[in-house]
């Protein structure tokens, strides 16, 4: 597909374009940290931002979100969707990938998550190229470039961005906004982005890749590491409320005062959390944070391997940005791999 | 027939009460359902004729004990409200004391007036159904343990943390900001009141069940904090706990 070179002010044109039909959430500062919000002009996005405290997921898959609304005296429920078009503007490879994985989980085997989906389908996704932070661990899980997941896909070249179309819809709107066609030149220089970035990664796993990870897992089910992290382990759940592929989720039923009317939510839960394996009568599958903590460090590196073909971590690092007691996956990786 | 409703206190600033009251917008629908017999704080009248009390307050006297007895066996379901009936709240600072020299402490001259011994929850004395912890209760929790019992269904009280309800806020880590936070292990249904009003959790509802006691004080070290600061920290609200108390 032909590439487009959009300087700032095209970008600002672009931005513009979608506030007309779509709620754009974008990257913007929050207090010490950025986050993904709606924007309500474009000097608020931020394309400088390192990571954002929560995946833009959110968007897609809310942390509280009514499935469906029902009267108790009726025995009657009517599902509620949201469709509001939504454009995700600034997401980094690793959240594209990210939002791959949630759309295969979601409907994947027909069945099919129509909450979500409802969002999905009517939403937008431009990436936007970045570097590596002081946290992230994209090339371990084989998730540095997205070649696809996306509408428009920018990478800086120079003063400006190098744009890239990843669908149909994608390419209308950068036809729309009257972009420049790219020249070589702008190519190579986003190439060149690209391989600096590549080269800039110094969070690695050094033992194995995003391919031989699985097996590692395997083979290190007894290590005596996992019983390390028991001492360290709050189990506050934070790596799995900030982490973009976790898409567990608990239901609960709230009905309003008249006692009559009533919602069913669901709110994100998480593997890490000491109910989470908690059954009728008590019994806990994993009471121990070491086994919530090797649970979890298998889900995202080995048990979803062959039906996502990839680990279904992206490397984003919020998990360990967001730990207080800096439990981190490249770590633990390379300490089971010693 | 509406269930009958009872508001008692013990040894507390009567907030928990007071945040009852405040429901305004609800209280006209909430009385719809239930019979409120006995609020001393908001109402003349008052009948020992109910089925739920809830109670406000810790237990720093022996005189409460028979009050308590009295009044579990009168009500059918006891749900102590608020950090001092569940936990002993902040009247709980003073078994770390010697009794004497902490009442003669708080009533200089007229200590011999004043009877007290350990403080205690409300559990500790009399069985309870429910607790809604919290300094003050969330009145939205209020709300919904008591539709919850008005639906015949059990209320429930979050078994996770604090840090939990705040990263669904999408709030900044309060130690990103460089303040302390006793998030990690306190139990959440506030729906992070203080870090999503920028203020470090303060641990009023309590410990989670199973603390990682060594952890949390690593993490408050690092944030600045001696040992003693983060153990004085955690008995504002938390001395009732076997992880604090030692």
């Amino acid at each position: 597909m032909q590439g487009f070179l959009l300087t700032k002010e095209n970008i600002k044109g672009l931005v513009s374009e979608l506030m007309k039909s779509y709620r754009v959430v974008a990257p913007v500062k929050k207090e010490t940290r950025f986050d993904f919000c709606e924007i309500e002009k474009f000097e608020d996005i931020r394309m400088d931002y390192d990571t954002t405290i929560l995946p833009p997921k959110k968007h897609l898959s809310p942390p509280v979100e009514t499935l469906l609304k029902f009267k108790r005296s009726e025995n009657k429920a009517e599902p509620v969707f949201d469709n509001t078009p939504v454009a995700l503007f600034g997401l980094h490879p690793c959240d594209i990938k990210a939002i791959r994985h949630l759309d295969q989980a979601f409907s994947e085997n027909n069945n099919y998550d129509r909450h979500y989906l409802a969002k999905r389908e009517k939403s937008l996704i431009i990436g936007l190229e970045c570097q590596p932070y002081d946290y992230c661990f994209c090339s371990s899980v084989g998730s540095t470039f997205a070649k696809d997941g996306f509408d428009i896909m920018l990478t800086p070249a120079g003063d400006s961005y190098f744009a890239e179309a990843g669908s149909k819809k994608g390419e209308e709107i950068l036809k729309s906004i009257q972009a420049k066609p790219a020249q070589e030149s702008d190519a190579k220089k986003a190439e060149q982005f690209r391989a600096e970035k590549e080269k800039k990664i110094v969070r690695k796993f050094n033992k194995v890749n995003a391919s031989t990870v699985k097996e590692l897992m395997e083979k290190t089910w007894d290590h005596k590491h996992w019983k390390e992290l028991e001492e360290r382990c709050l189990a506050c759940g934070s790596c799995n409320l900030v982490c973009p592929t976790c898409f567990c989720f608990d239901v609960q039923d709230d009905v309003s005062l008249n006692l009559n009317d009533g919602e069913r939510k669901r709110l994100w839960d998480g593997c890490m959390l000491v109910d989470f394996a908690k059954v009728a009568g008590g019994e806990n599958f994993r009471e121990h944070r070491s086994q919530r903590i090797r649970h979890r460090i298998n889900r995202k590196m080995n048990y979803l391997y062959d039906r996502f073909n990839s680990p279904t971590c992206v490397g984003c690092g919020r998990c360990v940005r967001a730990c207080t007691v800096k439990i981190d996956p490249v770590e633990i990786v390379n300490e089971l791999s010693k | 027939m509406k269930p009958r409703v009872a508001f008692f206190d013990f040894a507390s600033c009567e907030g928990c009460q007071l945040a009852v009251i405040n429901l305004e917008n609800e209280l006209l629908d909430l009385v719809s359902h239930i019979d409120i017999v006995n609020f001393r704080e908001a109402m003349t009248e008052a009948s020992d004729d109910y089925d739920i009390a809830f109670i406000e307050g810790s237990v720093t006297r022996e005189a409460d004990i028979p009050r308590l007895k009295k009044i579990r066996e009168n009500a059918k379901l006891v749900v102590p409200i608020g950090a001092c009936a569940c936990t002993g709240g902040v009247n709980f600072r003073k078994n770390f004391y010697e009794l004497g020299e902490i009442r003669n402490y708080v009533y200089g001259e007229s200590a011999k007036y004043f009877d007290t011994f350990a403080t205690r929850p409300v559990k500790a004395v009399i069985p309870v159904d429910f607790e809604i912890p919290g300094c003050p209760i969330n009145p939205k929790e209020f709300l919904s343990v008591v539709k919850s019992l008005l639906i015949g269904r059990k209320p429930e009280i979050p078994n996770h943390p604090v840090c939990v309800e705040c990263k669904l806020a999408g709030n900044v880590c309060m130690y990103d900001k460089g303040e302390v936070c006793l998030g990690a292990v306190t139990r959440a249904g506030c729906g992070a009141w203080c870090p999503s009003n920028g203020s470090g959790c303060e641990g009023c509802r309590g410990l989670v069940d199973e603390p990682n006691k060594n952890s949390e004080k690593e993490v408050l070290t690092k944030a600045g904090l001696t040992v003693e600061d983060a153990v004085q920290k955690f008995r504002i609200f938390a001395g009732y706990f076997e992880e604090v108390k030692k």
